[in-house]
């Protein structure tokens, strides 16, 4: 079964991933990586799934704030926000294996960050641990490149990504999406990868390339325009 | 979500109206392109607008970057309040030097400030202990950082510093502030800044036989639609202008 992206007529040319998968989103900053994730799961919550962003980057807040001008509905979507505040000074990482941070619904967002120190192995764990108690279709990890750059104190973040992506693949009933950045060295993730796909923007024009897929496909070149709702094929 | 200006109409237009606000932003370039000069219209603007706004100066004391500026171009930064965060020459020397948690830099007003200050060590943490202070006296709605690169290389030890460098950015977007850091550099060696960046605006400069081009871009605008194409400008009496070009 494919999980569709949640782009409109996308499925004429790219049916989406795998069901129970590891895929890869990557591309330039600022070329609208985040949206095709949040639409993604946004389709998911639509079809009433269970649906889970982890915040890397920027703090639930923010990413709130960064769409509100856009006409769908963030609130359906669960959120572990996973980036730290300033306050703490002790930069060490806990190395428990309890959870770290809740999972919640963005409509409760408020607050700016969480007061606790996260990476890259509590994080693990407290997805291990949330997945026990509750089952999510669709998890969105945005992204692999700011867990490789800010949290992995004191371990090779190589290794530790790679296992890190290793554990969903273990996960069951779980489609889940990486996105990264692409100066991130990238070659050992994709080989892991279910699918790997590339966004491109030049000037206003994007371009959704599918870089590897089990699908056969008629084309791997699919042009995409940005509008309010989200993504669409141009 | 609010606008900052830089109070220059093509730029501003460029994002729809102007920065987003409660981000940091990276001002990229090489030296000789100008990040300085767009750093202080971003600040005298928040100045005209009545706005508190913050300049704080790692590479040269802040007179001596603000008084030429207001020279050539008029603007008045006399309600501007700046923090001089020159690193003491002994962190250039090889010796082991013992990093201290108290910051160098005190904020003072430009009127009201002379040019001796006390000397400290200039690291992340221990400009964010005395910015955490200044905060609680007073709020501050623009601050820039000219230069993050110096406060980068001075500020952190290599394996702890994309943390710290993160916690740094979180600081001022906790505090409410809209910030912009100038950072010098290509692309390949700020992948961390590309992360954790608002937003990116990159300038660059040929020189080439008579030729004098300065271009701008957009690299990244999160929270907006954004102008990605790559401006043309010239630096004049008028302040920044956009030089009209013919696409080819």
């Amino acid at each position: 079964m494919s999980v569709s992206l949640g782009i409109p007529d996308l499925n004429n040319y790219y049916p989406g991933l795998r069901d129970n998968s590891i895929n890869i989103l990557y591309g330039k900053p600022g070329s609208g990586k985040t949206i095709i994730g949040l639409q993604f799961l946004i389709d998911g919550a639509l079809k009433g799934e269970e649906v889970l962003y982890v915040s890397l980057d920027e703090s639930a807040y923010e990413i709130k704030k960064d769409f509100e001008n856009m006409e769908w509905n963030l609130d359906i979507i669960n959120v572990i926000d996973a980036v730290p505040t300033s306050k703490k000074k002790e930069i060490a990482p806990y190395r428990e294996v309890t959870q770290v941070t809740d999972v919640i619904r963005m409509r409760d967002v408020k607050v700016k960050g969480t007061g606790r120190e996260i990476d890259i192995f509590n994080l693990r764990s407290t997805i291990k641990n949330i997945m026990e108690r509750r089952r999510f279709t669709r998890v969105v990890i945005d992204s692999l490149t700011s867990l490789k750059l800010f949290y992995t104190m004191g371990v090779d973040p190589e290794e530790a990504s790679l296992s890190f992506v290793d554990f969903f693949r273990y996960i069951e009933n779980t489609t889940a999406l990486f996105i990264a950045e692409d100066f991130d060295d990238l070659n050992n993730i994709m080989r892991m990868m279910d699918s790997v796909m590339r966004l491109d923007k030049d000037e206003n024009d994007y371009t959704l390339e599918i870089v590897k897929s089990s699908y056969i496909l008629k084309k791997t070149n699919i042009s995409l325009s940005l509008k309010n709702k989200g993504f669409i094929v141009e | 979500m609010a606008r900052v200006k830089f109070g220059i109409e093509w730029l501003d237009n460029m994002m729809n109206g102007g920065l987003p606000e409660n981000k940091v932003y990276f001002l990229m370039g090489d030296s000789g392109t100008g990040k300085t000069l767009f750093s202080l219209k971003f600040l005298y603007e928040g100045l005209r607008m009545g706005e508190k706004c913050l300049y704080i100066s790692t590479d040269r004391p802040p007179y001596d970057i603000l008084n030429p500026i207001t020279e050539s171009f008029g603007w008045n930064f006399l309600s501007l309040n700046v923090m001089d965060a020159v690193p003491s020459p002994s962190l250039y020397t090889t010796g082991a030097g013992v990093r201290d948690m108290t910051a160098k830099g005190e904020i003072r007003d430009l009127s009201s400030a002379n040019k001796k200050m006390e000397k400290g060590e200039l690291t992340f943490e221990s400009l964010q202990l005395k910015m955490e202070l200044e905060f609680k006296e007073r709020k501050f709605n623009r601050v820039v950082m000219d230069s993050f690169t110096t406060l980068k290389r001075f500020g952190a030890d290599p394996e702890t510093r994309n943390p710290v460098m993160a916690k740094f950015v979180r600081f001022f977007v906790e505090k409410g502030v809209t910030a912009l850091f100038t950072d010098e550099g290509n692309l390949d060696n700020v992948k961390p800044e590309l992360v954790l960046a608002g937003g990116i605006i990159l300038l660059r400069r040929t020189i080439k036989r008579n030729m004098d081009e300065r271009t701008l871009q957009i690299i990244k605008m999160r929270g907006t639609i954004f102008d990605p194409e790559i401006k043309v400008f010239k630096i004049s009496d008028n302040g920044f202008e956009l030089v009209q070009r013919g696409k080819k």
